[in-house]
């Protein structure tokens, strides 16, 4: 058995600017549906249904849908090969005095049932429409009933799915995104430019207030830095007395910033 | 207990019950002020005293109880004060297989698609995420198919007190052509025989077992339809 609703064609137009077709289609819900319709159309009588008639007319129908390109599902070629089953055990000769079912009760039963089915869903169809407009309070919990008791007895696998979305939900909006902080990468020759810089404004600065605020890696990254400018001689360290303040100069020498990504290690 | 205050007292534990009041729970708790009849009485006055003023909303017997519930009427009202779509409206393949199932439940996916003559297995998915079926355990045969039955959100949602509350199946004409809905629609104010047929089931015995269970059967679905080419009308509306 293959799909649910399968289309059946009613003539087809030509659209004008376009060459494509455009087909308006009433849809049946299977191949009883399609047989109930057709017994409704010619006014047959359900109990005593013309087979090849009815056989002729439904092969008919999945011709058309052919023709339109429609895939005919398996349950509508199924019903197909039932009908014609049916028409060719009626033309068995049958002994008179053991007179055996109608090969078409089976069927008939089927239809019957069937269309009670679609009666009820018909039904359900006007009860569903007014249902819908009427509202009933939701759930709330009752004062001072921390630890009720909870009925579990008609809770289904999408209670459980809807419980967890909304505790899912109600999470994301107590626990925002949280904001990554990038560790922040300290470059010796960015600290080297701004050594250099502070010097060529101001000469001399003290080391002590160069270093003020900085972290631990930020710290390394100043003292390593200072250390390769002493080295290029851009700068010269005094300390005038044990202990005492570290003078930042600059030297007479001219060094070329360019050369401090050189020191920058990975 | 005074009638009058009886029924303001009933009317306090409607208005505050989460779910559908049973009559026989509030028979039991006023057991010394005239019990099931004075309860069913003061119930039938509350219903009658809302219908003649025509208010907002109604007493209604629906899934073994009463609630009150707004009337249809103001469906719109409703709609757009609290900005809601509403839900969609079940497709004529959801309401045949729901059919199917609140007459011959617990029933199997293969009965409902032989007894529709088209395979219905994206429909019993669909309606079992709208909560109007559920699986009520496996059916003692080759393969153990599970069996669904109809819920009581699908009881609230028709406005059915009981599922034995709908009219019986042969109520539903045998001839084709023949219009009986307007007569159907009242008709399942009656209370007919139930038409439900107990099967061989094995039932879930513990809640956990219970989910498991309808994981597995959306499992089954979901293979068995993968296996067409065409998928339903109703999966693709998902």
């Amino acid at each position: 058995m293959s799909d649910e609703t399968q289309p059946v064609p009613l003539p087809v137009e030509e659209e004008a600017d376009e060459a494509a077709y455009k087909v308006t289609l009433p849809s049946f819900h299977g191949p009883l549906d399609l047989l109930l319709h057709l017994i409704k159309q010619q006014k047959l009588d359900i109990y005593d249904i013309p087979i090849v008639l009815i056989t002729q007319q439904y092969t008919a129908y999945l011709d058309t849908m052919e023709e339109l390109n429609l895939e005919v599902a398996a349950d509508y070629i199924y019903m197909a090969a039932l009908l014609i089953n049916i028409k060719s055990r009626m033309l068995l000769p049958h002994d008179e005095e053991a007179p055996v079912e109608d090969p078409r009760k089976e069927l008939v039963d089927r239809l019957l049932e069937y269309q009670r089915f679609k009666a009820v869903a018909e039904t359900f169809a006007e009860l569903d429409v007014v249902r819908m407009g009427v509202w009933a309070r939701p759930p709330a919990p009752l004062p001072g009933t921390t630890d009720a008791e909870i009925d579990m007895s008609d809770v289904g696998l999408f209670d459980l799915i809807d419980a967890f979305r909304t505790a899912l939900n109600r999470y994301k909006v107590n626990h925002p995104q949280a904001i990554e902080l990038k560790r922040t990468v300290h470059k010796i020759s960015d600290k080297m430019h701004e050594l250099f810089e502070k010097v060529k404004e101001k000469s001399p600065i003290r080391l002590q207030w160069f270093l003020e605020n900085r972290d631990r890696d930020e710290l390394i990254a100043v003292f390593l830095g200072t250390l390769e400018l002493v080295r290029l001689g851009g700068i010269s360290l005094q300390q005038g007395e044990l202990f005492g303040d570290i003078l930042i100069s600059r030297t007479e020498k001219e060094i070329d910033p360019a050369q401090f990504a050189l020191f920058d290690h990975s | 207990m005074e009638t009058n205050e009886l029924r303001a007292a009933i009317e306090a534990i409607l208005f505050v019950s989460n779910e559908p009041v049973r009559t026989e729970d509030l028979a039991e708790a006023f057991a010394d002020d005239g019990g099931l009849d004075a309860v069913i009485a003061q119930l039938e006055e509350i219903r009658r005293t809302l219908e003649t003023n025509i208010g907002g909303f109604m007493l209604e017997q629906a899934a073994g109880g009463w609630r009150f519930a707004t009337r249809a009427e103001h469906e719109p009202t409703l709609k757009k004060y609290f900005d809601r779509k509403g839900q969609n409206r079940l497709s004529i393949a959801a309401l045949e297989t729901l059919a199917i199932v609140a007459y011959r439940q617990p029933i199997t996916a293969p009965e409902v698609s032989e007894l529709r003559g088209v395979n219905s297995n994206a429909v019993i998915r669909t309606l079992l995420e709208r909560h109007m079926i559920r699986v009520a355990g496996r059916k003692n045969v080759v393969g153990s198919p599970f069996l669904y039955k109809t819920t009581k959100d699908f009881l609230l949602h028709f406005g059915l007190n009981d599922i034995r509350d709908l009219p019986r199946l042969e109520e539903f004409g045998d001839l084709i052509g023949e219009n009986i809905n307007e007569d159907l629609v009242a008709a399942i104010e009656s209370a007919p025989e139930p038409t439900i047929t107990p099967a061989e089931i094995t039932e879930a015995s513990t809640e956990e077992e219970a989910a498991a269970n309808e994981a597995a059967a959306l499992d089954d679905l979901a293979a068995s339809e993968s296996n067409h080419a065409v998928q339903s009308d109703d999966r693709q509306r998902e």
